[in-house]
């Protein structure tokens, strides 16, 4: 979604409207266009065939073109991931197991180190746009607004909710702000004072004006002084400015500051009524005494915002405001500047946190924004302090529900997938399910990386999750023919169904004898415990091999003669059994006793038996014969070794 | 603030038009079906574009829907047609040589039974197994079972259920705490007691069906249906798309024991938009079941989503402007509607980009 969708509270107003976006590209006019939302942050859209008209072809002619909306292109890029790894560094560390309610110092803190990670962006992404041009400039230009608008309804939320400074600070601390965040004056100063004739270059009283409505007295000083010729008119209305006295609550009260400064604007009257200024001074005069008119028309001359112009009747006129003051000049700013309609995000932004209104903050934060870090980490900072507590019908609250989303975008992508997750784990109400979907669905796309996600799955329990993409592995290694792969992801998952169907595809390699036995044994070893118990006669064929290789034949037959008397293994692998004993048989060696040709003798019988009335499994006549030749080959050979058999046998 | 919309837009080959698209689970591969009755899939390149990696002609008409099974069983594919038939797929990898791999789709099995066009294929929810639900025109639903997970040639019919009215579409619920749980949607004209949605409970290890509940409140044809991803939620929601779009809420109260011990559900309409002014034909939820796109006959796709006080509304349009793309493959990038950037910050950005800063903001 490249505009990240409301979360907000009250009734949908009659005038709001939709994002509308273009699709471009030939969509096949005339048809519905059909959308379908990918598992990784995007949409593929086509033009839709027609299913009424009985399944004859459409006769439609041309390209058939699929598009897909990519929703977080931004998370390719570097500075954007910068960004989301440094915000996760900060909204992790801030956050509190249990949850307790943060002071104003941690509070401020936190939000601050939020800021001081935009503002890092900020200069990097104007590096980064010198460099660029065209689309991804665009892209740069828009997290730019992005960074820029959110650092600056980030420092003034802090000032007005966090902060909270008392009555005469207060209109201080929002001339900071301001000058902090619109500074185009300064940057005309400092152009001008490279200039030798500065007072008449086109941006000279432009800027001294800029300069003084925001408060920047010093600056508007020093350019009035850099004028060539100074005029005793000049020299009044800096001597004026100079005596400007400027609240700070350690030096007086309120009410002393009051008096001082109605007694100076009642100086400065004074001299503009006897004509101390020149034409051109007067105006800057009229707004030291804070003239309503002339601080309107010079923000309109200087097309100044509306909250420009705000803080300049408070500079003037109001300098001890408290809050609830300045909430009532704003509707008269409001349409000074041109009415709400011509709003744009940062306007709304300023405006919904000078009325204290969370509910419009928290609106324009995730409405007005390419991406949802802004809002997820913004109500965080609030919900920690003690706003936004509120929970809906299904138990979660605002905040959850904005991390919610951002977490879900990050789990997305294929990257940034780990920091997701940790968002999630912070959502206590809903992430665990989430967190579960998204964990499944990060694409194992190797075997490293299907043990990281693991790795997340095993430390919060989710043994579902974990056993399915096991399973996943397993079944693509059975399917590639890497039967130990397979196995290891059984053991893994302690999926014994599948290792139950890994063994018998395994053992039908082995009959067929296209499998080395080796590896895939000792991967048998190890999930045996996991598999039907039909199957446990493999691990008995394992140590069969194993003793085998050790040259303890005599002790392997017995084993294998043993496995196979004993019925543990299914009668249809007996076969593969009696097979894996005939080089044992075929030696000369005296390896096995008469008893136990008699078993392995009963074992064929009953097979021979039993198969023909079997469909499958044949066993293969020439096979048999040899079986039985060895078969009694062996037992003559035993019997001459076994004395008091042979006396059994004569004394008949 | 402006938006920037990132496209990236695939040429398909196909020779007529797409009827359905289907991501992977997840998202990394796409299958596509068509009116030219081939299937084709993809997979993402180095650069993250969409490359053909299968192509074959699937059946012999148009093909409606197609649909990817759970990762778990494999790569497999199920598509429906009008050819009256529904196709179960599988790719099978051979390696001749280490490094040299190949991909083949290959025909597991084909269902026969329906008479008539099969309207939707839908694999059921993992939890259940592997199972397999079709649509026909002719109203039958039919449930089939695949007897080995390892070789899915074989499957058997399981149940079959007979509506009365043409069936467009079926979803299963996927909820993994309630019995299995199936609503069909019927595009029939004519009139009905039930409504054109009805939910079936299936029970006894899948043989037997109960009608549930039905959406009464929905007369009109009824062209896809879809249940959200049900994460965390204790109520299942069910989108409808008819002459508008609808979303019910179906809450679970437990087992009805005087009437076979089935369950009961309270239902509830949560949403009904009309936006789209015309006929609604396909749903589609995200993956946290948070978002549902629509498609409607105004050439639109909405993006619905509920905020937290979970209230639904449309937050975007996404309508094809008709151009032509510039390169097949290529990205391209189209400006939103919507208002400009604050006057003082603009400068800034101007500021940034080196360009020097004007008399006034």
């Amino acid at each position: 979604m490249a505009q990240p969708f409301g979360h907000f509270l009250h009734e949908k107003e009659e005038n709001e409207t939709e994002q509308l976006m273009f699709v471009p590209g030939q969509c096949c006019k005339g048809r519905p266009l059909h959308g379908v939302l990918s598992p990784k942050n995007s949409l593929a859209v086509h033009g839709l065939g027609d299913s009424s008209n009985s399944g004859e072809p459409s006769g439609y002619v041309g390209e058939v073109v699929i598009n897909e909306v990519l929703f977080r292109k931004e998370y390719d890029c570097r500075v954007v991931r910068k960004l989301i790894n440094e915000m996760s560094g900060v909204f992790l560390a801030n956050q509190r197991e249990p949850e307790r309610p943060m002071t104003v110092d941690e509070i401020l803190h936190y939000s601050r180190s939020y800021r001081a990670v935009i503002k890092l962006s900020i200069e990097e992404t104007q590096r980064v746009l010198i460099t660029h041009t065209g689309e991804e400039a665009d892209h740069f230009e828009e997290l730019m607004r992005s960074l820029v608008v959110s650092e600056s309804a980030w420092s003034l939320a802090e000032i007005i909710f966090f902060q909270e400074p008392r009555g005469g600070e207060l209109v201080g601390q929002l001339l900071l702000w301001l000058q902090a965040h619109i500074n185009d004056c300064q940057v005309m100063l400092t152009e001008l004072l490279r200039e030798t004739h500065v007072e008449s270059h086109h941006n000279y009283w432009p800027a001294i004006l800029g300069c003084l409505l925001q408060g920047r007295l010093k600056d508007a000083v020093q350019l009035l002084q850099s004028a060539n010729s100074l005029s005793q008119s000049w020299m009044n209305v800096i001597d004026c400015i100079n005596k400007m006295p400027l609240y700070q609550t350690a030096y007086s009260t309120i009410l002393d500051f009051e008096m001082r400064w109605q007694h100076w604007q009642e100086e400065v009257k004074g001299k503009l009524d006897q004509g101390a200024f020149c034409v051109k001074i007067t105006q800057i005069a009229l707004i030291l005494v804070g003239d309503l008119e002339t601080i309107r028309s010079t923000v309109d001359e200087l097309s100044l915002s509306w909250y420009s112009y705000l803080l300049a009747v408070l500079l003037f006129r109001h300098p001890t405001a408290r809050l609830q003051h300045v909430q009532d000049l704003l509707g008269e700013c409001v349409s000074q500047g041109g009415g709400i309609e011509s709003f744009d995000t940062h306007d709304h932004l300023i405006l919904s946190i000078l009325k204290r209104n969370m509910i419009d903050l928290m609106k324009y934060s995730s409405e007005g924004f390419n991406s949802w870090w802004f809002a997820a980490h913004f109500a965080d900072v609030f919900h920690k302090a003690g706003y936004l507590h509120e929970k809906n019908s299904v138990g979660t609250n605002m905040r959850e529900s904005l991390i919610l989303d951002y977490g879900g975008t990050l789990m997305q992508h294929d990257g940034l997938w780990p920091v997701g997750a940790r968002y999630l784990e912070h959502c206590p109400d809903l992430g665990i399910f989430h967190l579960q979907e998204y964990l499944t669905r990060v694409s194992l796309t190797s075997t490293k990386k299907a043990l990281k996600v693991l790795n997340v799955c095993e430390r919060h329990g989710f043994t579902q999750q974990a056993a399915s993409i096991c399973r996943v592995m397993a079944k693509r290694e059975v399917n590639e023919d890497r039967l130990g792969s397979a196995l290891t992801w059984c053991r893994h998952g302690k999926d014994g169904n599948m290792a139950t169907i890994v063994a018998e595809r395994f053992i039908e390699g082995y009959r067929q004898q296209t499998h080395t036995t080796t590896d895939v044994l000792d991967a048998l070893g190890s999930t045996m415990l996991l598999m039907s118990k039909n199957l446990l006669f493999l691990a008995k064929l394992r140590e069969f091999h194993q003793l085998c290789d050790l040259g303890n034949e005599k002790q392997a037959c017995a084993l294998l003669v043993n496995l196979i008397s004993s019925r543990m293994a299914p009668s249809r692998y007996w076969f593969l059994l009696l097979v894996e004993l005939l080089p044992m048989l075929e030696t000369s060696r005296d390896l096995f006793s008469t008893s136990q040709i008699y078993e392995l003798m009963n074992a064929l019988c009953e097979l021979q038996q039993t198969s023909s009335g079997q469909k499958g499994d044949v066993l293969d006549p020439g096979c048999v014969e040899t079986l039985q030749l060895s078969l009694s080959r062996c037992l003559a050979t035993a019997i001459l070794h076994e004395p008091q058999v042979l006396m059994g046998i004569t004394s008949e | 603030m402006s938006t920037v919309l990132s496209v990236k837009a695939t040429s398909t080959d196909h020779k007529d038009l797409i009827h359905d698209v289907s991501y992977n689970f997840y998202g990394d591969r796409m299958a596509t079906c068509s009116s030219d009755q081939h299937v084709k899939v993809w997979e993402r390149d180095e650069n993250e574009d969409w490359v053909v990696q299968s192509s074959w002609k699937a059946h012999s008409a148009v093909i409606s829907r197609v649909i990817w099974a759970h990762p778990e069983f494999g790569h497999v594919l199920a598509t429906c047609s009008f050819d009256r038939t529904a196709i179960v797929w599988e790719e099978l990898v051979s390696v001749s040589a280490p490094g040299e791999v190949r991909n083949q789709w290959v025909m597991k099995h084909t269902f026969v039974d329906s008479r008539t066009s099969v309207s939707d294929v839908k694999f059921a929810p993992k939890h259940l197994g592997l199972y397999l639900a079709t649509c026909s025109n002719d109203g039958t639903v039919r449930v089939y079972e695949a007897q080995d997970v390892m070789n899915l040639g074989l499957w058997s019919p399981v149940l079959e259920i007979n509506i009365k009215m043409s069936c467009s579409s079926i979803s299963w619920c996927s909820a993994t705490r309630l019995p299995p749980l199936i609503a069909v949607g019927c595009d029939d004209p004519g009139p009905s007691q039930t409504g054109k949605v009805i939910l079936y409970e299936i029970s006894d290890g899948m043989r037997k069906y109960t009608l549930v509940d039905s959406v009464v409140s929905v007369t009109s044809p009824v062209q896809d249906v879809s249940f959200a991803p049900n994460l965390g939620r204790s109520v299942n929601l069910l989108a409808i798309a008819s002459k508008d779009v609808t979303i019910v809420e179906f809450k679970c109260q437990g087992k009805d024991l005087a009437n076979s011990g089935q369950t009961k559900f309270d239902q509830n309409l949560v949403a009904q938009f009309n936006d789209h002014k015309q006929t609604v034909w396909r749903l589609c939820w995200n993956v946290t079941g948070t978002t549902l796109a629509s498609t409607g006959d105004d050439g639109c796709v909405r993006l619905w989503r509920s905020n937290y006080l979970r209230k639904w509304s449309c937050h975007s349009i996404l309508k094809g402007d008709g151009s032509l793309i510039k390169q097949p493959g290529m990205e391209t990038s189209s400006q939103a509607g919507s208002s400009s950037s604050s006057k003082e910050s603009e400068s800034r950005i101007q500021k940034a980009r080196g360009k020097k800063d004007g008399m006034h903001n």
